[in-house]
């Protein structure tokens, strides 16, 4: 051990700058949290009163925060289950094509609406989806009724899954891709000789070992399973649909943050912390018991 | 190997030094401040011969912090920190004033300073952060230098408003100079009609909430759409509650003397009642729970409605944009909101103040500000016909009068003075009587609208110098008594402050269901229940010991 330890001192201490800037930017703010267990006031800083779980007590007393919650998983948990699924596949068929430019071309255009920020979608998003909007007046040639897409509360979260899907799957795609080129193509070969067609070339070659890179990305992306998209749903959202597209984060920001409550902004995302730690090293456990993979 | 290794001890030690210094300078300057507040003006006093406009012999520098104004526009090299007002500073008075920083966030960024122990000398803040200050020692006690340094006129303003000026207060010392307000003249609101639809149709003004509706069907039957432009807030098609007597948003008294909330007493449901009525015929924007204010006011700027709920100031915004489009002609008229029986309702009045300008404690010259209140107040009342017209352009036109951040504050009954003053020059075409740069700017406004239907000068123009402006409207409100007052005047009671904007939340949520038919109006008193638990009645109670009695 201290004899490896010596054999690598150059990458220690090349080391060192980073791990330093992770522990004064990372580390020491920990020290905040306390904030959660007082009454904040900027003037007496760290030294504001004591006030024990009255910080918490208060914001899971508010009647409407327990469906907040719920509303919160039951988006981010599509979300996330989309997030996998449609960059997936959109990489795999993505790959078949042979023609490079194609490829390319569709690989920025997919990526472009990431780059985007919400702000500038949800106006766009209005428009389209407002009662005389493109996607309405294309249903109507039809003869179906406009759909309120942003005011219905039980097509709200749906709108908002399906658009942050269709907002971020380029840059899973642009991951998945690049996983792919890094397959051996001797392994396709040899499996044509077997008589493998496509499809089951991609059942039992590209996605065996596409799995690796699915599962760091699920477990990364369960860290965020409390943020269910604070920027999507404030700039879309109104009073109507409250009851099913209220997350946390816009419950907490018109409870406190608007008006500088810090101690109970602290104190909700200390319990989103929490939860969102057990959640990774749960995922982190079960992945690795179930179908043995393992990042580190 | 040697010399890598040299080199990140290097950065180490520096690293730790300055966090080290960092975390060190927080305490000591928290002690200095602490011991030295005592008698810093005796020194000063016998400097000046008047206290209110004299300058210093030396030369004062004091820090202080802005926020970025948008919608001034500066000269050639000039900006928030450098601009004819600081220039003014240091010519008059020999004060330097140094900006520490500008931000867009100013709250925030603000309160991170309030934090981090650096506050600038002299700032503005909202009625919370003075709370905060207070509370933690953190600014001066202005109660005798404000008696010593402050103008007649600025006293004169402090009286207009006592309220405002108790709620710079805690026990009976000054700690806030609150920055005051147009006055109450701004506050009464409107239904806006669009003028060329309405004498298109011969109808006549509206004289009962029904005529309100009825003017509505008729717009709709001959431009098609809905009636009424309101948003999902409700800010605006609450505005009308008045006309069934209900107060959304004010503290009021009750019928046992308690103070109640206006929003969840039985007058609002029957306004909840008939909205939801109006809904049920098209009246109200089919789409309104999911139009924002630009939204709101989208399809009034491209004339496919011609009524709307709103303020003084619908001439500002949306009507620059209206007139920019639709021509002179479709400029909207404001209407006193009519009850069902045909008086005009009881309007909504709300405490004004939103912001102080404080001192820090460590300031070694707390009265400096005063001296620049002082002449700001001079400059804005009395600058006219006292100084070149240079000056004052330089100072006030264009929106430079609003880039001074914390040396401001207002004649709370300047829109009063102005108005009428106003009206009288337009009436006799005699301006003898305008002696303030901003009478002149509403007058030369109105009448350039007139003339040439300058889009820009429409705020001025249906504020104050319209066939029915809505300042005659608001001063025949305030001239006759006709509002009610909240009974929240000054600062927020903490448990208030607590909820945020949640409990308010929880009733917009349900009146937007009961307006849309999707609740029946009954579910109002289910609402109120629920708004008591949730915390409606702590919140009452809190209001009740603040401002009760």
């Amino acid at each position: 051990m201290l004899h490896k330890l010596r054999q690598q001192k150059a990458y220690h201490l090349m080391l060192i700058p980073s791990v330093l800037l992770v522990f004064i930017f990372s580390y020491i703010p920990f020290y905040g949290l306390v904030i959660a267990f007082q009454k904040y006031n900027p003037g007496l800083g760290f030294h504001s009163p004591w006030v024990g779980w009255d910080n918490f007590q208060h914001v899971f007393n508010q009647p409407n925060f327990v469906r907040t919650i719920w509303n919160t998983l039951y988006m981010s948990f599509f979300k996330i289950i989309g997030g996998i699924i449609v960059p997936v596949t959109f990489a795999i068929l993505l790959n078949e094509v042979a023609h490079s430019a194609v490829k390319r071309t569709f690989q920025t255009l997919v990526y472009i609406p990431n780059f985007l920020s919400w702000v500038i979608m949800a106006g766009i998003l209005l428009d389209i989806l407002g009662s005389d909007g493109i996607i309405n007046s294309f249903l109507s040639v039809f003869g179906i009724k406009p759909v309120s897409f942003l005011g219905s509360p039980s097509i709200f979260p749906w709108t908002m899954i399906v658009s942050d899907i269709w907002k971020g799957f380029g840059f899973g795609t642009v991951v998945y891709l690049a996983a792919l080129t890094s397959i051996d193509p001797g392994l396709y070969e040899a499996a044509l000789i077997d008589g493998a067609k496509r499809w089951k070339q991609t059942l039992h070659i590209t996605l065996p070992l596409l799995m690796p890179t699915i599962v760091l990305m699920s477990v990364l992306s369960l860290g965020n399973v409390l943020n269910a998209g604070f920027d999507q749903i404030y700039n879309l959202y109104s009073p109507i649909v409250y009851q099913s597209g209220d997350i946390i984060d816009t419950y907490v920001y018109r409870l406190g943050i608007q008006q500088a409550q810090y101690s109970v902004g602290a104190a909700v995302g200390l319990f989103k912390s929490v939860v969102s730690c057990i959640m990774i090293v749960l995922s982190y456990v079960l992945a690795n018991k179930v179908a043995g993979y393992r990042i580190f | 190997m040697v010399k890598i290794k040299k080199l990140t001890s290097l950065v180490l030690m520096a690293s730790l030094v300055i966090s080290l210094a960092a975390c060190g300078s927080d305490s000591s300057n928290k002690d200095t401040s602490q011991s030295e507040d005592p008698n810093t003006t005796s020194e000063i006093a016998d400097d000046n011969v008047d206290p209110a406009f004299g300058a210093y012999k030396d030369t004062v520098t004091i820090h202080t912090v802005t926020s970025e104004s948008a919608s001034a526009s500066y000269p050639e090299g000039d900006n928030v920190t450098k601009n004819e007002w600081i220039r003014d500073y240091k010519e008059k008075f020999n004060i330097n004033v140094v900006t520490d920083w500008v931000s867009d966030e100013y709250d925030t960024k603000l309160n991170l300073a309030i934090s981090s122990n650096q506050l600038p000398d002299v700032f503005h803040v909202n009625a919370a952060q003075l709370q905060q200050l207070i509370d933690a020692d953190m600014i001066y006690d202005l109660t005798d230098v404000f008696d010593q340094y402050a103008s007649d006129r600025l006293k004169g303003y402090m009286q207009a408003d006592e309220d405002s000026y108790k709620s710079g207060m805690r026990d009976g010392r000054l700690y806030g100079i609150p920055q005051m307000h147009w006055g109450l003249i701004d506050q009464p609101d409107y239904i806006w009609i669009r003028n060329d639809w309405k004498e298109e149709l011969e109808l006549s003004d509206p004289k009962t909430i029904d005529d309100v509706k009825n003017i509505a069907l008729k717009f709709m039957e001959k431009h098609g759409g809905y009636g009424i432009a309101v948003d999902q807030s409700l800010e605006y098609l609450n505005l009308l509650a008045i006309a069934w007597n209900a107060h959304p948003g004010v503290w009021m008294k009750g019928s046992d003397g308690k103070i109640v909330y206006g929003s969840v007493q039985p007058e609002m449901k029957t306004a909840l009642a008939a909205y939801a009525d109006w809904y049920k015929q098209g009246i109200i924007d089919p789409d309104f729970a999911v139009k924002d204010f630009a939204k709101m006011n989208a399809n009034v700027v491209a004339g496919k409605v011609g009524m709307q709920p709103f303020y003084q100031w619908w001439g500002y915004n949306p009507g620059v944009d209206t007139v920019t489009n639709q021509g002179k002609d479709a400029v909207f008229y404001p209407y006193l909101i009519p009850t069902a029986d045909g008086t005009p309702a009881t309007q909504s009045i709300f405490f004004a103040n939103g912001s102080y300008t404080v001192v820090s404690k460590k300031s070694k010259n707390p009265e400096a500000v005063l001296k620049l209140l002082n002449y700001y107040a001079y400059i804005v009342d009395e600058g006219y016909g006292k100084e070149s017209k240079e000056k004052l352009s330089a100072l006030l036109d264009k929106d430079m009068a609003h880039v001074v951040g914390a040396f401001r504050v207002l004649n709370p009954n300047s829109d009063y003075e102005q108005f009428e003053h106003v009206t009288e020059a337009l009436k006799s075409n005699d301006t003898s009587g305008l002696t303030t740069s901003g009478m002149w700017q509403k007058y030369n406004n109105s009448v350039d609208f007139m003339k040439n239907a300058t889009p820009s000068s429409t705020g001025d123009y249906l504020q104050q110098g319209s066939p029915k402006p809505a300042y005659g409207l608001a001063k025949q409100v305030l001239d006759n008594n006709q509002y009610i007052k909240t009974a929240l005047w000054g600062a927020t009671p903490e448990a208030l402050i607590n909820y945020g904007s949640t409990l308010n939340d929880l009733l917009k949520e349900g009146f937007t269901k009961i307006i849309m038919g999707k609740e029946s109006v009954d579910y109002f008193d289910k609402l109120v229940k629920a708004w008591q638990a949730a915390g409606g009645d702590e919140a009452t109670q809190a209001v009740n010991e603040a401002y009760g009695g």
